[in-house]
């Protein structure tokens, strides 16, 4: 679905440089929502999705489904290291 | 200013240090233990881990693996705050509250001195070196470190080390749930709705809302608080209730059945999503302990020492040295840190600097977690605590039976307290509850009701309660997993489609395998009269001290081959330490002569009694049996860590000596584009 893919990039990229109030609050709202998922090892979608605007530009990206899936299977895949 | 704010907070911790000790049989506030222990934190971490940082370790500009191996998904450079709730989250779990809680049976003085020395020189010592070590080494594990540092045997035996304690531990954990929830259609009831919350969790994350893992994690809550609430309503009702109410060994059995299933299931159905939820449950929890320990600041009515110390204790047998230190492991120093430090953290670290908030912080916050669960256990009357921690056979099965025993032993508790308490708690009994989790339950829940309204305590009570089984039934799904994987390794040495991951049958049979080894001690644990955990946790808390030890060991060798030989004392004091206690309980587990301790002791005690009529020979056999698999067990650990630690001195010497050239086998330096 390389459409639907553009379109996650693209909002990702105006995030990032919007400044009016509504971009703010989204801005407040995926920078928490990022925190949150770090600190409890979750996969981190708009992230991946800056990773790739900075580093790889015009490369393909994975959809949100399939980052999900890869995420989870590389951290508990082969068992989660996890203590008592 | 500087200098006047840590002079402050030295005096501030050396003066409750003071009242600690000058405490003689008087009542003093828990608050004298969080203040020494907040105290000795800081001053260790502002001085002893600079000192590791600079000068032993030399942290510098050197860009770290997430920076070099940035790819997004596991290599991901994150902020130190960020990483640092990461890796405590993954660290934390049920060890740091329930060994603390066994150990009060000394009195409070002993682990607390434990604990906070312990994790300063020791316990943060080994996270911070290992995260270091494999932060050189671009994420390198334990095993591998041990392999390529000291040699292939090492690398082996560690494995199967880290196997065999595996075992150990998920049947530990197991009994402790299973000893929760005993009887108890309260517990059982919102411990079996999480299955469910977990699945839809897993199916919304993946098929309806995918990857929107925080709002479904934030439903889950909700309905996990909802079904605890549901408990009570199952546990009055006459016919819902006996539905629920199930005796020991039909629990155990139910856990290897699910931990069997949960381990063979998609990752995404059942492990993510109970693991998302834990790690949300754990750290809102202990953010609500400690704010209900600073509210309430409960008095300590545990005495300081009790007669206990000379090894007579009914929670478990052996004296204070050296049964305190194998009991209390995470919290002080934990072998299993060893793993998560060389895990997913030292992918993440941004800057090379950052490593000892994230290692030596990290794992300071771990022991204060375990100072709170020391504060919720010594704050309970003693006797309520020994008439929920002594095995059912001491006590006698009735509340009358119960308090004239503890009166013997010293504390005073009424038959109707004990009916009243269990009564508060929306429990039949209480009595006899053994494995630290529901006497820490009634702890929390009296701190809780005393901070946040009191006529709620059932509801906390299966609050703490749930909050454990939780993150030990994610344990206990995790570490199947593990366990498959690394035996499916070994397998493949025997056959090779065995080790095909990807096999389904090969799975199974690995998985059945693992399953039934801890269900077996598991089953054990159940049908032992003593209870069980007296004998699985001091074997517990030895492989995990040993597992420490291997770390040590790697620790000391990367610091010796670095060249920086005149600061190895920093992790070979610790291992000389843990040698010692791990060494003397080991030993007097197989081989004291009094049969509450030593494991042929009893076995002997048992074939006496065979031999006189008065024990049942089916039964005796197989206590028998199993005394001497525990004793071999408890051989095979002290063999595999002697051998690990002749074979690291050699290396040692052979470097010292210049015998072998002081090489680390680091990845080369590689300028930080981050401001430093």
């Amino acid at each position: 679905m390389p459409s639907d893919e553009v379109v996650t990039l693209s909002e990702a990229k105006g995030l990032l440089s919007g400044h009016g109030l509504l971009q703010r609050l989204r801005r407040f709202r995926m920078t928490t929502g990022a925190t949150l998922k770090r600190v409890c090892g979750m996969p981190d979608y708009p992230g991946y999705l800056q990773h790739m605007a900075e580093r790889h530009p015009g490369c393909p990206v994975l959809s949100e489904r399939q980052f999900y899936d890869e995420q989870v299977m590389a951290r508990y895949g082969n068992g989660a290291s996890r203590c008592c | 200013m500087s200098k006047i704010l840590w002079l402050v907070v030295s005096l501030v911790g050396a003066a409750a240090w003071g009242v600690i000790a000058l405490t003689r049989g008087e009542t003093i506030s828990a608050a004298w233990l969080v203040l020494a222990a907040v105290g000795t934190y800081l001053v260790g971490y502002r001085f002893y881990s600079r000192f590791l940082a600079n000068r032993v370790f030399g942290l510098d500009a050197r860009a770290t693996p997430a920076e070099r191996l940035s790819n997004g998904r596991d290599y991901v450079p994150t902020g130190r705050f960020v990483l640092f709730g990461h890796h405590f989250a993954a660290i934390a779990g049920a060890g740091p509250l329930v060994g603390p809680v066994l150990a009060a049976q000394f009195g409070w003085l002993p682990s607390t001195i434990w604990i906070v020395f312990g994790v300063v020189l020791g316990g943060a010592v080994q996270d911070f070196v290992i995260l270091f070590g494999s932060m050189r080494r671009d994420g390198k594990s334990l095993g591998k470190m041990a392999r390529d540092e000291i040699g292939p045997v090492t690398g082996l035996f560690a494995m199967v080390a880290i196997l065999a304690i595996m075992v150990i531990l998920l049947a530990v954990l197991a009994l402790v749930v299973t000893n929760a929830l005993k009887d108890s259609p309260w517990g059982i009831f919102s411990i079996l709705c999480t299955i469910p919350i977990a699945l839809l969790m897993g199916v919304w994350m993946r098929f309806l809302r995918p990857g929107k893992t925080i709002e479904a994690t934030v439903a889950g809550v909700i309905l996990l608080v909802l079904a605890l609430v549901g408990g009570r309503y199952v546990a009055l009702s006459p016919t819902l209730a006996p539905l629920f109410t199930h005796g020991g060994l039909t629990i155990a059995w139910g856990l290897m059945v699910y931990g069997f299933i949960a381990s063979v299931l998609p990752v995404w159905l059942l492990l993510a999503p109970r693991d998302y939820l834990s790690t949300f449950m754990k750290i809102g929890t202990i953010v609500l302990l400690a704010i209900g320990i600073l509210i309430v600041m409960p008095p300590l009515k545990m005495p300081a020492l009790t007669r206990f110390i000379d090894g007579t204790g009914p929670v478990f047998a052996g004296k204070l040295f050296p049964f305190a230190f194998i009991t209390i492991a995470c919290g002080a120093i934990s072998g299993f840190h060893a793993l998560v430090s060389s895990g997913t953290t030292p992918k993440m670290i941004r800057r090379e600097r950052d490593a000892r908030l994230i290692g030596y912080g990290g794992m300071l916050t771990e022991s204060f977690v375990a100072i709170m669960a020391l504060c919720a256990a010594a704050a309970l009357d003693p006797g309520i605590y020994f008439s929920i921690n002594a095995p059912l056979a001491a006590l006698g099965g009735t509340v009358e039976s119960a308090a004239a025993q503890i009166r013997q032993w010293g504390f005073t508790v009424t038959p109707e307290q004990l009916t009243a308490l269990s009564a508060s708690v929306g429990e039949t009994s209480l009595l006899g509850r053994v494995g630290g989790a529901p006497s820490l339950a009634v702890g929390m829940a009296s701190i809780f009701s005393g901070a946040f309204g009191t006529h709620l305590m059932g509801l906390w009570y299966h609050f703490a309660i749930m909050f454990e089984a939780l993150f030990i039934l994610t344990t206990i799904d995790a570490g199947t997993r593990v366990g498959r994987f690394m035996l499916q390794e070994f397998l493949a040495h025997i056959w090779e489609p065995l080790g095909r991951t990807s096999w389904y049958p090969s799975n199974l049979l690995a998985s059945g395998l693992i399953t039934a080894a801890w269900g077996y001690f598991l089953v054990q644990g159940v049908l032992d009269p003593l209870g069980g955990i007296n004998s699985l946790w001091p074997l517990f808390g030895i492989s995990n001290q040993l597992l420490a030890a291997v770390a040590l060991c790697v620790g000391t060798t990367l610091i010796v081959k670095a060249g920086k030989r005149r600061y190895a004392w920093v992790t070979l004091l610790p291992l000389v330490w843990l040698l010692t206690v791990t060494l003397t309980a080991g030993w007097q587990k197989i081989f004291a002569a009094d049969p509450r301790l030593g494991f042929l002791a009893h076995a002997r005690t048992i074939a006496d009694r065979i031999a006189a009529g008065t024990q049942d020979p089916a039964i005796g056999a197989r206590l028998i049996w199993n005394d001497r698999l525990d004793a071999a067990l408890a051989g095979i650990f002290m063999t595999i860590v002697v051998a690990l630690v002749i074979a690291s001195v050699r290396e040692w010497l052979a470097v010292i000596r210049g015998r072998k050239p002081a090489v680390v086998k680091e990845t080369p330096f590689v300028e930080s584009a981050y401001a430093q």
